[in-house]
């Protein structure tokens, strides 16, 4: 019997007059692995932010660990869920260590000066965990989009967090650390039962590693399950209206091509 | 990536580098060295200033030594009655306004705001005015600063109130515009005002408006210690929030900060800080510009050693160009105002034209 961590129920959201999700229920447990594909604006991002408290249901509710999202202190949900959002600000010349070192800040007393040597060994470790060894001191400006983004994964890494929500996180990446990033997820959650939900454009990615997919199309969730079950051409043909093949790979994972 | 856990056997999560046991106080001592060579030159500023003016005077006369009793000690009077509190104002101004400026840069993340740029300064002009002209005597001295923090209240709020109305990725720009229009504003305000005073009067707001720390009291300085010692202790101790602020609303939600709760108290501390300067010395302009982005490169972006430097380095750095302005067209004075915007408009246009 896994814990159930979200449990999200008739959840409706709109910007303004648009409305973005409709009665929306889904849950989320301990250890799960979940991956949201789904076209654009089908509020695939609208969903995470829900989860991650930044946005507030127009009606509906989310909860976590059975008490709603917008109820947790901040400080306190920071310390169990992380969050790998799409678009990051960066104005001044932080450098990759003290971006992540920031990440401890839910774990640190309310005054507590500077960050302690058990801080410094969470973000050194999780900079070589992400492939960022060596790169501490450079500042965000003078890092790649990849490695920017290897950052920010770093980061919500360093909250040691039991659940990871991330929006698009391999976008800016090449092949080779998309499939890193994914293994690293992989681990975490077999080894470490970190649990995943992970919103992704790439079909592919998602379904070689996540264990459940949710397709979202037209405001709402359209299918849920295991990747093998799910990527049928009927159904991603109607959520992309696009032309697509779904052929398998030699080890039996589904692989979504667009026909010309 | 994974390689330094090994491909076989239990990744460590999360990871622990003992190696760097050490790095905390590494943190400890880069800020304690900035800190401390900024006093110094603080404390040289405030300990050389009063010396330098218009008259020439003798330090050890003004100390009462080589003075036959009973001689007038013209000495003293200047040091003690013109001087010295003119420096001890001009360093916590310079701190309040630095210290101020480095929080809006913070919490709007745009290295383009500080009180001036923003109009907080002319809404506070805008107050102290009212209260300095159409107040009795009794009253305006206390008046004063109240409405000049009212006023400036209500320029940080219509900021405030536009930007969120464009939504969190208004550009930097779109920000300093409408802080542009704000000072049309408030210049408007304070036109009216002035037309409406008698000559004598209007002339004493012009003069005011160049920004002087010549006006100036025992009194007020402590008042103002006293605010900066509070106002500076809440913004250094939420310096950490300030950083993650400086990622991003949502960065710093995603990482445990209670976002619009800081954001109000250091937006209304900050301003405070700035109405409470400009009620006493006018509006002096780029000081919260100039100070922040120059230390920002000394000792780097991380607020919990940038705070405390602006701090420091702010007051140093007024204290001196009160005293350069002092000299500049000796005997006449030069309102120290004058001086940090012919310093700071060149800086801003290059900061603004920089990002291309």
């Amino acid at each position: 019997m896994t814990e159930q961590l979200f449990d999200i129920a008739q959840l409706s959201f709109s910007y303004g007059n648009r409305e973005v999700l409709r009665e929306i229920d889904l849950s989320i447990g301990r250890g799960d692995f979940v991956g949201v594909i789904g076209p654009n604006g089908v509020g695939k991002s609208t969903l995470l932010h829900l989860m991650s408290g930044w946005l507030k249901p127009r009606s509906g509710s989310v909860a976590y660990k059975g008490r709603t999202v917008g109820e947790w202190p901040r400080r306190a949900f920071a310390q169990q869920v992380g969050v790998v959002a799409q678009h990051e600000e960066g104005l001044f010349p932080f450098t990759a260590e003290e971006v992540v070192l920031m990440g401890r800040y839910a774990h640190q007393a309310a005054l507590a000066g500077f960050d302690n040597p058990e801080d410094h060994a969470i973000a050194r470790g999780v900079l070589e965990l992400v492939g960022l060894k060596g790169m501490e001191k450079r500042r965000l400006a003078e890092l790649s989009g990849g490695e920017r983004q290897r950052v920010f994964i770093a980061r919500a890494l360093a909250q040691c967090p039991e659940v990871l929500l991330l929006d698009e996180p391999t976008s800016s990446l090449d092949l080779s650390f998309q499939r890193d990033v994914f293994r690293l997820l992989e681990r975490l959650n077999r080894e470490h039962a970190l649990t995943v939900f992970v919103v992704t454009h790439d079909i592919n990615l998602a379904a070689l590693f996540c264990r459940t997919l949710i397709v979202m199309g037209g405001k709402t969730i359209r299918a849920q399950g295991a990747p093998r079950d799910l990527l049928r051409q009927d159904l991603l043909q109607d959520v992309y209206h696009t032309p697509i093949d779904v052929l398998t790979s030699g080890d039996g994972t589904p692989v979504v091509v667009l026909r010309k | 990536m994974t390689e330094s856990a090994g491909e076989t056997g239990k990744l460590v999560f999360p990871p622990q580098t003992p190696t760097e046991a050490l790095a905390a106080p590494v943190a400890w001592r880069r800020a304690l060295a900035a800190w401390g060579a900024l006093a110094l030159l603080a404390l040289a500023a405030v300990a050389l200033s009063p010396l330098v003016g218009s008259t020439n005077i003798d330090l050890l006369r003004a100390w009462g030594i080589g003075v036959a009793a009973g001689e007038e000690n013209i000495d003293a009077a200047i040091f003690f009655t013109a001087r010295l509190p003119r420096v001890l104002f001009g360093l916590l101004a310079g701190a309040s306004l630095s210290v101020a400026g480095a929080t809006y840069q913070a919490l709007l993340r745009n290295d383009l705001a500080e009180p001036f740029t923003l109009g907080v300064a002319g809404g506070a002009s805008v107050g102290a005015l009212l209260a300095l002209n159409f107040l009795p005597i009794t009253v305006s001295p206390l008046a004063a600063p109240g409405l000049a923090l009212a006023f400036a209240g209500v320029a940080v709020a219509l900021l405030y109130g536009l930007t969120r109305l464009r939504g969190p990725r208004s550009s930097p720009a779109t920000l300093i515009l409408a802080g542009v229009t704000m000072n049309f504003l408030f210049g408007a305000a304070i036109l009216l005002i002035q037309y409406i005073s008698d000559p004598y009067q209007t002339m004493a707001i012009v003069r005011w408006l160049m920004g002087g720390l010549d006006v100036t009291s025992y009194r007020v300085c402590a008042v103002a210690a006293v605010l900066l010692v509070v106002g500076g202790g809440i913004l250094i101790a939420h310096a950490r929030p300030l950083n993650l602020l400086a990622l991003g609303d949502m960065t710093a939600h995603h990482l445990g900060v209670p976002v619009e709760r800081t954001r109000l108290v250091a937006l209304a501390v900050s301003s405070a800080l700035a109405a409470f300067v400009v009620a006493f010395a006018g509006p002096i302009g780029f000081v919260g510009l100039l100070v922040p982005h120059v230390l920002r490169r000394l000792v780097g972006a991380d607020h919990r050693i940038l705070l405390p430097a602006t701090i420091l380095g702010g007051g140093f750095f007024l204290v001196v160009c009160d005293s350069a302005a002092r000299v500049l067209f000796a005997p006449s004075e030069l309102p120290v105002g004058i001086l940090t915007a012919f310093l700071g408009a060149p800086f801003f246009l290059w900061l603004l034209f920089r990002k291309g």
